[in-house]
């Protein structure tokens, strides 16, 4: 895999997980969800105590961690990035991705219900993680 | 237009010592992981701290109940919910909504508040509804509908068993009459004709409210139920 292929990867990853961010927010503030369908999941995970963390929406946090990183990789596509946009790519996927499977944890573990788009989000965040990792050992 | 003839522009190369890094150093990525890690950490410990136990239930006492309604035949304003014990939103309701709407109007006798089941989460779902019919008959619908919705669990995930539903009926006072209504299934086709009323009336999320005929969908807060019934009583 390129290293061209690795960034527009990254930065295709970066823009769905924002968008779905996205949705998940507008769901936590327009209340869509605050009734129940029967098949479970989204309106258990996103109605948990687990859903807000000191008062800020998860989706909040992560809308704004694939915000960082679309903008991130957006300024790496161009050949001649910095290493320093490397470095906070590293960082911020780093933190999401460990923040992402304490996520999946609960909603496996504790809450005992999994919401399907924030798994996509989750898998997002690691598949970024991983992308970024494989760029820092491929990097010339 | 005649082009003058240029020289070919040369790419400027920079020298190397200005070319930015393409590769952070060890120490930076290191330092770097460090504060991620000390920031999910921090996260996580955030999160926690912020959990509480169940919220305390709301009280159903001091307002006359006859099974699954409350308050006077007479009250000018009728509330009929459709609601699932396993339902996170219709907890969110009873925890928040109802007490508010008990004080306010069921006890002031403008509004009866009648609650239908719309078992359909799952087993535990049925189960639980059948529970509260049983403590209906000893008048205790909504003390015991008040408790589990303040005990749910995760759904199906045993919160709501029969041996449970008769260890919390315990601890409400209920008699040893409920463990054997509830034991023999006594309510089940009720529940079933609850759940079938509800879907025949257009219910498909709960909580589901009709406030005299007008259907409201979601776990709707006082403030907003407000605007809906005033008008009623007016």
């Amino acid at each position: 895999m390129t290293t061209r292929a690795v960034r527009s990867a990254a930065f295709g990853i970066a823009g769905i997980g924002t968008a779905i961010s996205a949705y998940l927010v507008w769901v936590h503030y327009s209340g869509a969800l605050a009734f129940c369908v029967g098949v479970g999941g989204c309106e258990t995970v996103q109605s948990s105590p687990y859903a807000e963390v000191a008062g800020l929406p998860v989706a909040l946090l992560g809308l704004a961690a694939f915000a960082i990183a679309t903008a991130l990789t957006t300024v790496r596509l161009r050949a001649a990035a910095s290493a320093s946009t490397l470095t906070g790519l590293f960082g911020l996927t780093l933190a999401g991705a460990l923040f992402a499977l304490y996520l999946t944890y609960l909603e496996l573990f504790v809450i005992h219900a999994v919401c399907p788009w924030c798994l996509a989000v989750d898998s997002a965040m690691v598949a970024l993680f991983l992308l970024t990792v494989v760029e820092l050992r491929g990097a010339p | 237009m005649a082009r003058s003839p240029r020289r070919p522009r040369a790419r400027r190369e920079r020298p190397p010592a200005v070319v930015a890094r393409a590769r952070p150093s060890a120490l930076q990525l290191g330092i770097v992981a460090a504060v991620a890690i000390v920031a999910v950490g921090a996260l996580i410990v955030l999160g926690n701290a912020g959990q509480s136990a169940a919220p305390p239930p709301a009280s159903a006492a001091g307002i006359h109940a006859t099974g699954n309604a409350m308050g006077g035949a007479g009250a000018p304003v009728t509330m009929e919910e459709w609601g699932d014990f396993q339902c996170p939103a219709c907890r969110a309701f009873a925890l928040t909504s109802e007490p508010r709407l008990r004080t306010t109007y069921v006890s002031t006798g403008n509004v009866r508040f009648v609650f239908h089941h719309l078992a359909f989460i799952g087993q535990e779902s049925t189960w639980a509804a059948e529970a509260a019919e049983c403590a209906g008959e000893e008048g205790r619908f909504f003390d015991l509908h008040d408790k589990l919705y303040a005990l749910q669990g995760a759904e199906n995930g045993g919160t709501f068993t029969k041996a449970n539903l008769m260890t919390i009926a315990h601890d409400l006072g209920l008699s040893s009459g409920f463990d054997a209504c509830l034991a023999s299934d006594r309510y089940a086709q009720r529940v079933r004709d609850d759940t079938a009323a509800g879907q025949q009336k257009g219910v498909s999320v709960t909580p589901t409210i009709f406030v005299n005929g007008r259907k409201v969908e979601g776990a709707l807060s006082f403030d907003q139920l407000r605007p809906i019934i005033d008008p009623l009583l007016k």
